[in-house]
């Protein structure tokens, strides 16, 4: 059984990644200051069952996911999450690293550094139906496997991976929306788009 | 990275086919030694699906790196203030 006292040592230094988490999941700090809260709260008296040895970050993680169905989701109108629509997969590289890099030898960080505003990768992330969202998060920026992510979800590995590819073409798809309605693309690529459609 | 996949993934025997198709899988550390191999081997060589690798990579890469927030100084305090940790 794990000790309580091991609990400030282990799970405080997790913070910062759970308080990422939670404003990707609620999008807003206030709701994700106390989405933390309670995620430690609830840690910290369930921690005499946490199973020592075992995967400390899921568990955690699988209690914020918790805390945020719970408290957060009865709020809001359930999104809609067949309304992604179809996307062909690798949508965002097609249309925009295949022409571009191949072309100029641009190094891929240049490209994206060059054609996105600091702000624009985490809208696009923010824009994903929850379930989605959630999904990308726990795989893209918590680098948890596909098992953890199932485990976390309480869902079936194969639902995490139809989650994560729609997900990722999904954010793809707004990346390239936004890229295109700040007129971010260089004119060859974008007239080349249009001639292929 | 999990060994005991519980998902199959099968190479249809098309080089590059296989290569795009299993991009994430790859990237995200998911694919059986023998297939990560397979799939390194083809992408050393191809031009064309080695630059869709990077790409990919270095867009996970940015994704993980601009969600990055620190948790505020006071809701730190606060919460150890509440476990009796200060």
């Amino acid at each position: 059984m794990a000790d309580q006292a091991d609990f400030a040592e282990q799970a405080m230094p997790l913070m910062d990644g759970l308080y990422g988490a939670a404003l990707r999941m609620t999008r807003n700090p206030s709701d994700a200051e106390d989405l933390v809260q309670e995620t430690y709260l609830k840690a910290y008296r369930g921690f005499g069952g946490f199973t020592e040895g075992t995967n400390l970050k899921a568990w955690m993680y699988r209690i914020l996911t918790n805390s945020y169905i719970n408290i957060y989701r009865k709020k809001q109108r359930r999104p809609n999450e067949t309304d992604l629509g179809e996307v062909e997969d690798l949508y965002l590289y097609r249309r925009l690293g295949g022409l571009e890099a191949a072309r100029t030898g641009r190094s891929a960080e240049d490209l994206l550094m060059d054609t996105f505003a600091e702000a624009e990768i985490v809208d696009a992330l923010d824009e994903l139906p929850e379930a989605y969202r959630i999904a990308v998060l726990l795989a893209d920026v918590e680098e948890f496997s596909y098992k953890e992510i199932a485990e976390i979800l309480d869902v079936p590995i194969g639902t995490v991976m139809s989650r994560l590819h729609r997900g990722r073409k999904a954010m793809q798809k707004s990346l390239f929306e936004f890229a295109e309605s700040r007129g971010l693309l260089p004119s060859e690529v974008v007239s080349e788009v249009s001639e292929n459609e | 990275m999990s060994s005991d996949q519980e998902f199959s993934v099968q190479l249809s025997g098309d080089p590059c086919f296989d290569a795009l198709n299993l991009l994430y899988h790859y990237l995200d550390g998911e694919l059986t030694e023998l297939h990560r191999v397979t799939i390194s081997g083809h992408i050393e060589f191809c031009g064309s699906c080695l630059s869709a690798y990077d790409f990919h990579a270095e867009l996970r890469t940015v994704v993980r790196t601009r969600s990055v927030n620190r948790v505020p100084d006071e809701l730190r305090s606060r919460i150890a203030r509440e476990l009796g940790f200060e």
